[in-house]
């Protein structure tokens, strides 16, 4: 429970810190560019905070609960989501995170040839505890029909990755 | 109209067009059977798949990919008592004690029979909607298309989040990222944090649903290391009980005309889906059934539950198509295909593009139909699809997700884009938020800013023009009062 409040509550402090900067920067603009964003802005910057209030304060949010609605502004939490906070530690869930920004780094490393049959090799291996044969065979074909259907068949350019020339321009 | 429906019915009548709709069946099927996987996250990973085809026939298979998952769900959860979508929740009380009573071939063929019709009733409303909302998007000009994106939202963030004020928190957000990049009308790169290369033509839209639909679920259920079930003996099914239960299925008409009605309102309600209906469906049926046995393996409660939560997916296409206000993830994801392909959804779309209407219509006709079909003759083979582990689904997924996520625009940072809103919608559901009203605002955002802008140049910068055409008016008042309602309800609730 204590948990899944902090959690609420950085994600609502993420949240704010965002609709902030779209405001601010937003004053920057000229009269028709910046009409939408601040005016969509500040009704949710201010509806974020109450949010944030109701996660920190539960004893004011039920006086406000009275002021403001009752249902609609209690924080209520689902029993699936508890469940869940409780049967999937935070590890487990970077674990995860992990897996993807691994899959991520390794695209822009090596290119999409590469990582997809090591990176299907390597999680159904270490994730889903397959033997070698078993892995090695989903991979291989996983990685043959995405690039039969996308490079052959679609004639997708694929990301080739930075060790083979390719170059990633973001700014 | 005519012309329209002629286009959709000549693209049917292709081969490759009937394999496609085929194919998309299956995949919503197999994704229906998978717990934790839907016709949402089917439709996001196939996405990209419909890159390289024509608009018709990608929309055929988004389409029998969105109707077809719905019975694939309530395959596992009449064998083996694991609802595969959340839709499926009440089918397991009285499907899998029908199981328990040696009966799965009569409860899976009650099932497939109800879920059939109550699919094409859901479809047939839409049918019937069609020339009414096509004289009401006449009406429609840029104001009264900014107050129905507001009631759109302001709905959905009511009816889906429970709570309107983390609902509107999620849609505003949503709605703000939308705006990041070049604005519509004046050209400006906004909030792009100074990238000429990649922000200034904002977020995409198919790699930012894929992560928040696709990836997200990949993170969750990423979560369990085995199978998701361990599935003993599978129970045979025999053709004399299917027979049975397909006709048993005409025993309830009240039932199901009842269900189908709730379903189809529900799917109406922006934003609600079928694991609404289902519930309000199945105890709806509870108050009026005389069967004893009703939750304890009886065929009105079947039909109860299957018919509501397929009746619910035509009722979702209404708003979807008429008004381009998505009625569920599953037409968020959808109205995602059809700006990939070039289409504009809005108002507009009934006028525009008519043939698209009836695509949609023929593609969840048949995906409703062949999904039952197609779900009878291989029962035995789906309920084992949860006992392969997850360990070995997910990272074909999420490779599917990523090269999905590139070759929409050939652009690496697009994979970017997808880990990023995968992650951020893990913890969108982790911690209370719906992630579908931020999914929606952010579909919105474009053409909400559009209208808006149009309006005010219309009026010469005068705000009242939202007050002053009757039809906008009304819609504001709408919006105003599903806001205040929760307000109301809680004053005569403390009253009383």
């Amino acid at each position: 429970m204590g948990r899944m409040l902090e959690g609420r509550a950085i994600l609502t402090i993420l949240m704010l810190v965002f609709e902030l900067y779209v405001v601010v920067v937003g004053f920057g603009y000229g009269p028709n560019s910046r009409i939408f964003p601040v005016g969509i802005g500040i009704p949710t910057l201010v509806l974020t905070i109450v949010a944030l209030v109701a996660v920190w304060r539960p004893g004011l949010l039920r006086s406000s609960d009275a002021r403001l609605g009752g249902s609609s502004i209690a924080v209520e939490l689902p029993a699936d989501e508890e469940r869940e906070n409780v049967s999937y530690p935070t590890v487990r869930v970077l674990r995860m995170i992990g897996w993807l920004v691994l899959s991520f780094v390794g695209i822009a490393l090596v290119g999409f040839r590469v990582t997809v049959p090591i990176y299907i090799l390597l999680f159904a291996r270490l994730e889903g505890r397959a033997n070698w044969l078993v892995c090695t065979l989903i991979a291989l074909s996983c990685w043959a029909f995405i690039i039969g259907y996308f490079e052959l068949f679609m004639q997708t350019q694929m990301f080739q990755g930075i060790f083979f020339g390719a170059t990633l321009p973001l700014f | 109209m005519f012309e329209g429906m002629a286009t959709a019915i000549l693209a049917l009548s292709q081969p490759h067009v009937i394999g496609i709709i085929i194919l998309g069946t299956i995949i919503g099927l197999v994704a229906g059977v998978l717990p934790g996987l839907g016709n949402v996250q089917a439709m996001a990973v196939a996405l990209p798949f419909t890159f390289g085809m024509d608009r018709i026939t990608a929309i055929y298979f988004l389409s029998s990919i969105a109707s077809s998952a719905t019975f694939g769900g309530s395959i596992t959860a009449i064998l083996i008592n694991i609802p595969g979508t959340p839709a499926n929740a009440t089918t397991v009380f009285d499907g899998y004690a029908m199981t328990k009573r040696g009966e799965a071939d009569r409860a899976l063929a009650i099932s497939a029979t109800a879920s059939a019709l109550g699919g094409l009733v859901g479809v047939a409303v839409l049918v019937g909607a069609i020339p009414i909302a096509q004289w009401m998007t006449l009406q429609f000009g840029p104001p009264e298309t900014f107050m129905l994106v507001l009631l759109g939202l302001v709905t959905i963030a009511y009816a889906v989040q429970g709570n309107i004020v983390l609902g509107l928190v999620t849609a505003g957000v949503g709605m703000l990222i939308s705006l990041i990049g070049n604005s519509p009308v004046t050209g400006v790169y906004r909030f792009s944090l100074g990238s000429k290369q990649y922000l200034w033509d904002g977020i995409q839209q198919v790699p930012f649903l894929i992560g928040v639909f696709g990836l997200s679920e990949v993170i969750r259920c990423g979560m369990q290391r085995g199978a998701v079930a361990q599935v003993g003996e599978i129970a045979r099914t025999k053709l004399s009980g299917i027979l049975r239960g397909a006709v048993e299925t005409f025993r309830y008409p009240y039932t199901f005309v009842q269900s189908t009605i709730v379903g189809v309102i529900v799917g109406i309600a922006p934003g609600v889906g079928g694991s609404v209906s289902n519930v309000l469906a199945y105890a709806l049926a509870a108050q009026t059934s005389k069967d004893p046995m009703y939750g304890k393996g009886s065929a009105e409660g079947l039909v109860a539950a299957e018919s509501s939560n397929n009746a619910t997916i035509g009722g979702d296409a209404i708003p979807t198509l008429a008004f381009g206000i998505p009625g569920s993830a599953a037409m968020a994801v959808l109205m995602g295909g059809l700006t990939l392909h070039g289409v504009a959804v809005g108002p507009w779309l009934m006028k525009e593009h008519m043939e698209i209407v009836w695509v949609v219509v023929f593609g969840l006709t048949a995906g409703n139909v062949l999904s039952s079909v197609f779900g009878l003759l291989v029962t035995r083979w789906m309920a084992r699809l949860p006992t392969v582990p997850m360990g070995l689904v997910l990272p074909i997924v999420v490779m599917l997700v990523f090269v999905g996520a590139f070759a929409v625009r050939e652009n690496f940072w697009d994979i970017g884009v997808t880990v990023c809103s995968g992650v951020l919608g893990y913890f969108l559901i982790r911690y209370g938020f719906s992630p579908l009203p931020f999914i929606i605002g952010f579909l919105l955002g474009d053409s909400a800013e559009l209208a808006f802008l149009q309006s005010l140049h219309i009026s010469q910068g005068s705000p009242l023009i939202f007050l002053n055409h009757p039809l906008s008016l009304g819609l504001f008042l709408a919006s105003v009062a599903v806001g205040i309602y929760p307000v109301l309800r809680s004053r005569v609730i403390k009253e009383a």
